[in-house]
């Protein structure tokens, strides 16, 4: 589920980056104010545990194997916020060092995986499992946790992935970016994860957390407040569901035409293209008195290059006093 | 203390075993995934801790190196056209090549990116999309039942998506292989991220290792005491032990870090020191960096 | 001081939950004092080092440190800067990217000038010999090195009191050697050096003082090496020693393995 770099446009990519922030911001608060100077080992266990997760291969039938994502196990383990961390930090390790998903749409997976993912496995879990005992119920919530959050993180991966030949085109309205629209990436997206990679990580959850309320319950996180009023939960999963009102509209998949896709996604791009102007604002001195206009983008670049190399001449010198 | 004594069938030997021949092991996926994740994460160290030989990048302070890869990277997330794109490789190739780094090792971290660009723009091709109506695509060629369409305009969508993967993903290579991860850490955090996410990552980065051998080593011995480990059940059921026995491991030794760094005085602000200056080189290539980016942007 | 009162523990006692780690203890340590505690594995040695550091807070009892109690106050610098704890894991301890860096953490946590910091790094580097590993990532080295390193990286903050848990265990032999010439040094310059492990000869070689924790994870003997070391039944029932039986040649013996006093019992 990890999306490579080159698939998503600058703009998305910084949206959803400039979504995580507050997010990353409030989840380092929270597991600050429950464990102080534990913290840092902490996180980095849990983000090592996750990312070892990531990459075994769970045994499937058949002798083949899948993978597992670990979201929902990690907030079930560690709760949302510190899951959040957890997969954050497992994930930019594997971007850097694997090229594991990309750089620059590091905001987005973590968008989908760290905080998609954890919060609905976290509150899935939590809501299913509320005041009831046994083994069967831990198994069955495990299973809703992990199938949930993975189709959830899947479905926002295809809505970004999807959006992308409406948000940016070139000059012949050819896509720039992921090729294909919604209609094509949100069924190719989702169908193999509620058919397959869903239940593979329903099991994989269900049979971890299992084990471990078996052996070593208090391992698994225990929320100082009571369980989350379902009210909570509900605003959650709406706000996380609201792409899915963009596809129900009715029309058939395969018919949508060009021009009923930018009205579904078309409030989306309105956002990003003032955020386009605000790009091309920052070019110093578009244009040069006198000189040809590729002329003078290129002096223009110069003096943009010129600026950042003082700027970071003089951050330095007033950093280092 | 009392003496101890061998159970009776413990007894005697078996003599010489009768089939003939290595048994060969019938390997569970289990087994053979962790070795091989094992080995993988292994050999993706390896060749950085050799690496330091000498070259451009190397010479670089490591904040100007990860933070202009970054904004190589960046650029070519803006560039719209092919031609810019593949001109952007091009630099990034010379760049490998003045750095000592071995176009083939470039070439296999590269690879799969390239191959799932290739699986993904393969329907382009096919008459499936309702959308891209404005093709023209009629010479087409029937295969098994679809529409097979060739126009310059799919081609070229193809195209772009392919170069520009390739344009984002080798800076990255490169920066990897020709940088120590220790450099590599060092260089993240000179940049605008909190000291505090990167020490978490490099701890994260060595507990992996940590991790790993604590299921390396509980598997091998698995396997010695088995030699049938194909069976699901038990199979799934394994996996979800060690998955238990890491989560244990984790918040076990998480406490006795903690420990050893308040023991050190750590009282949950990490100090640092404070890195070297730049050299005019390092302003060289910040400028360098920040000139392909201004002009990327625009075309 | 030489002689000054570092340590006052009185009525200290440990769990872990449950279970008991530590019981009763009494003591007093003095500036100076070269102790080796000595006690089978899981007797509470590791405990009573990370009470000391200011780890743990007693479950009973009471610590002081200078005269002063230590609860809260044991993150607090002016501690820090004199109590260093070498544990037993090396990998619990390395963390940094670089040995040059791992030994640089402890002092700048103090808040120490970075040109001093640096200045003391040198001299620890040369000092134990580790200049050429410093620019090496501190967890791809071996387990002898990897010590080195450990103890060197408590050495730059400058404790006045060293702990040390199980410092040669898994240690080659020069290694372990070189180990004990350091903790000669230590006592030379007046360091209080606190030792946990069940090596009785290490003890032998080493020790001022000597404390023997036993199996009901008290302290059942205090006092100089040369007395509790040959004292074969106290080691017996600690679990430190054991007897043995064997032959030579035609003579059947019944004697104990333990320091090299005790196995010259057959001479």
């Amino acid at each position: 589920m990890h999306i490579p770099d080159g698939y998503l446009s600058p703009k998305t990519c910084g949206v959803l980056f400039a979504a995580m922030v507050p997010v990353w911001y409030l989840a380092l608060r929270r597991v600050e104010r429950t464990l102080d100077v534990e913290r840092l080992p902490f996180l980095a266990f849990s983000a090592a545990f996750v990312f070892v997760m990531m990459m075994f291969n769970f045994p499937l039938p058949g002798g083949t194997t899948g993978h597992v994502a670990g979201g929902a196990l990690a907030a079930i383990v560690l709760g949302p916020w510190a899951g959040v961390v957890a997969m954050s930090l497992a994930l930019f390790l594997q971007a850097i060092l694997f090229g594991d998903g990309g750089v620059t749409a590091f905001g987005a997976n973590s968008f989908n995986m760290a905080f998609v993912m954890s919060f609905t496995g976290y509150y899935v879990y939590r809501t299913l499992n509320r005041g009831r005992d046994g083994t069967r119920w831990l198994w069955a919530a495990s299973f809703a946790a992990g199938y949930a959050s993975v189709n959830l993180a899947a479905l926002a991966a295809a809505v970004e992935l999807g959006l992308q030949p409406s948000i940016a085109q070139s000059t012949t309205g050819a896509p720039l970016y992921a090729p294909y629209p919604l209609s094509v990436t949100v069924p190719a997206v989702l169908v193999p994860h509620l058919l397959f990679f869903g239940p593979v990580e329903g099991v994989a959850t269900a049979l971890v957390v299992s084990f471990l309320a078996r052996t070593n319950a208090d391992l698994l996180y225990r929320p100082a407040e009571a369980a989350p009023r379902p009210m909570w939960a509900v605003v959650v999963v709406m706000a996380l569901l609201t792409p899915l009102g963009l596809l129900a509209s009715g029309t058939a998949w395969g018919e949508w035409s060009v021009d009923e896709l930018h009205t579904i996604a078309g409030f989306i791009p309105e956002g990003m293209a003032r955020l386009e102007g605000w790009w091309e604002g920052l070019m110093p001195g578009y244009t040069v008195s006198g000189m040809g206009p590729s002329l003078s983008y290129i002096v223009s670049a110069f003096i943009g290059s010129a600026a950042v190399v003082a700027g970071i001449y003089l951050v330095g010198k007033v950093w280092h006093r | 203390m009392a003496q101890v004594r061998l159970p009776e069938w413990m007894n005697g030997t078996k003599g010489p075993a009768r089939t003939t021949g290595l048994m060969r092991p019938r390997r569970g996926f289990l087994e053979k995934n962790i070795e091989g994740v094992s080995f993988l994460v292994r050999e993706m160290v390896a060749p950085r801790v050799r690496s330091p030989h000498k070259g451009l990048l190397q010479s670089i302070d490591q904040r100007a190196r990860v933070g202009g890869t970054l904004l190589l990277v960046l650029s070519g997330a803006f560039m719209k056209e092919i031609g810019p794109l593949a001109g952007l490789l091009v630099l990034t190739l010379v760049l490998a090549l003045l750095s000592s780094v071995s176009f083939s090792a470039l070439f296999k971290r590269v690879l799969p990116a390239l191959v799932l660009a290739a699986v993904v723009a393969v329907p382009l091709f096919f008459d499936l999309i309702g959308g891209q109506a404005s093709d023209g695509g009629t010479a087409g060629v029937e295969v098994l039942g679809y529409r097979v369409v060739f126009t310059v305009e799919r081609l070229g969508t193809a195209g772009l998506l392919m170069t520009r993967v390739a344009a984002m993903v080798t800076p990255v290579a490169v920066l990897l292989l020709s940088t120590r991860e220790s450099d590599l850490f060092k260089g993240l955090q000179g940049l605008p991220v909190p000291s505090f996410f990167v020490t978490a990552l490099f701890m994260t980065f060595r507990y992996v290792f940590v991790l790993l051998k604590v299921v390396e080593d509980t598997s091998l011995s698995r396997r010695a005491r088995t030699i049938d480990p194909s069976r699901l059940g038990d199979a799934q059921r394994w996996f979800a032990s060690r998955a238990g026995l890491l989560v244990e491991r984790s918040l076990r030794s998480s406490r006795e870090v903690a420990m050893a760094m308040s023991s050190r005085g750590f009282t949950g602000r990490i100090r640092t020191l404070k890195p070297n200056g730049l050299k005019a080189r390092d302003y060289l290539w910040i400028g360098f960096v920040s000139f392909v980016f201004f002009i990327s942007i625009g075309l | 001081m030489k002689g000054e009162e570092v340590y006052r523990l009185e009525g200290v006692s440990f769990s872990y939950g449950e279970v008991p780690a530590l019981r009763d203890v009494d003591l007093r340590i003095g500036a100076g004092d070269n102790i080796v505690v000595v006690g089978a594995n899981g007797t509470g040695k590791s405990t009573f080092l990370k009470i000391l550091d200011g780890l743990y807070q007693p479950s009973e009892g009471t610590v002081s440190f200078y005269g002063r109690r230590l609860n809260g106050s044991a993150d607090s610098k002016a501690f820090r800067e004199r109590v260093g704890l070498v544990f037993q894991e090396p990998d619990v301890q390395l963390f940094c990217p670089t040995v040059f860096e791992e030994l640089c953490f402890g002092p700048l946590q103090l808040g120490l000038e970075e040109d001093e910091v640096r200045a003391r790094v040198e001299d620890v580097l040369s000092m134990l010999g580790l200049t050429s590993l410093r620019d090496r990532a501190p967890y791809s080295l071996s387990a002898g090195e990897k010590k080195k390193v450990a103890i060197a990286s408590v050495l730059t903050q400058n404790p006045d009191v060293l702990l040390l848990d199980e410092p040669t265990t898994g240690l080659d032999p020069r290694t372990q050697v070189w180990l004990m010439g350091l903790l000669y040094e230590f006592k030379r310059a007046g360091k209080t050096c606190v030792v946990a492990t069940h090596d009785l000869g290490l003890a032998e070689d080493v020790a001022d003082r000597v404390m023997v924790l036993d199996e009901s994870h008290r302290i059942v003997a205090d006092g100089r090496p040369v007395d509790i070391l040959y004292d074969k039944e106290l080691l017996l029932g600690a679990n430190l020693i054991h007897e043995h039986v064997h032959r030579h040649g035609k003579m059947v013996h019944a004697h104990s393995h333990g320091p090299n006093a005790l196995h010259d019992e057959h001479g």
